[in-house]
């Protein structure tokens, strides 16, 4: 949940955001029936309302990126770099990366993704599968400049 | 878990590979999460409870000063006159009023039996009315006038007329 914030903040600010989510939630007389859907709604509204209120810009999001810790811890047993993940997703639209975030790390089904963003189930799944192929055609791009 | 949706080989070894990936370690505990809550939600019963106190206390106040203030001028239209109720009187036995003294007017009194009998009638009802006795044979046109037969006036008309005096005749 913090990464899905850090989408928007830097940690610190996710963190915050996510804190303040759980005790909204907490101060619910009602629970919710779908409590992990309404904590990433809460955590995207209030992430979108803390970026508007310091009135930060997305383009940013690139300077910050050396300054911030990463997204991932770094782990050679996954099979996967790690930062090269993190550059792959940091380069992906906002929405298809709030999109891949919520269906991986969030494990949430494609409904209650469809009702977090306000798109049709079926966009969702067609758009998912879009964002994975955008994601394997830029790693392997990556993999095979010289530069990494 | 999310449901598996239907991907193909290349797709589903992405998404398993970049699953394995450990977001970063946030700076969340979980016990300070606790404490936070719960000092909001103090926080909440205290205003519930400050705002009820403060609600009560402003009417206590207002209902202290209503009731010591100088009462309000009554609208005359509104006035109601109060009556003392009147205690009925005791009941009392009701006592028959005695009978009036029979009166008997010596003027009304006929010498007559029958205009006797029917003056006493008159005045004190069917129980004046003698015991059947046999009533002695009369003359049923002799009303008890002992006029005088040789006036050369006819006879009055009326028993209380007294014909005039001729004069003394002794």
């Amino acid at each position: 949940m913090v990464l899905y914030a850090r989408q928007w903040l830097d940690a610190g600010q996710a963190e915050d955001v996510v804190q303040e989510a759980f005790l909204r939630l907490m101060q619910q007389t009602n629970p919710p029936d779908q409590a992990k859907a309404w904590l990433y709604r809460a955590v995207r509204n209030l992430a979108l309302n803390r970026l508007r209120s310091i009135g930060r810009r997305r383009c940013r999001e690139e300077q910050l990126a050396d300054e911030t810790p990463a997204w991932f811890e770094s782990d050679p047993g996954v099979g996967i770099d790690a930062r090269q993940a993190e550059a792959a997703l940091r380069r992906l639209p906002a929405e298809e990366r709030e999109l891949v975030t919520l269906r991986i790390w969030g494990g949430l089904p494609l409904d209650q993704i469809a009702s977090i963003l306000g798109w049709s189930t079926a966009t969702v799944f067609r758009r998912y599968r879009n964002v994975l192929q955008q994601l394997r055609a830029e790693m392997e791009k990556s993999c095979l400049s010289p530069s990494h | 878990m999310s449901e598996p949706i239907p991907l193909n080989v290349e797709e589903r070894e992405l998404e398993t590979r970049l699953r394995r990936l450990v977001p970063a370690s946030h700076g969340l505990q979980r016990d300070h999460l606790m404490f936070q809550a719960g000092r909001r939600a103090r926080h909440r019963q205290l205003r519930v409870w400050q705002t009820l106190s403060t609600v009560l206390f402003v009417g206590s106040l207002t209902l202290g000063w209503l009731s010591l203030g100088p009462e309000p001028r009554p609208d005359p239209s509104l006035l109601v006159q109060v009556e003392p109720v009147v205690e009925p009187a005791p009941p009392v036995a009701h006592r028959r009023e005695p009978p009036p003294e029979r009166v008997v007017l010596a003027t009304v009194t006929h010498p007559s039996g029958y205009l006797r009998l029917r003056d006493l009638v008159l005045l004190e009802g069917a129980e004046a009315l003698p015991d059947a006795v046999a009533a002695p044979i009369t003359d049923p046109t002799d009303l008890g006038l002992n006029w005088p037969t040789d006036l050369p006036l006819a006879r009055p008309l009326f028993p209380s007329f007294r014909p005039p005096n001729y004069g003394d005749r002794s």
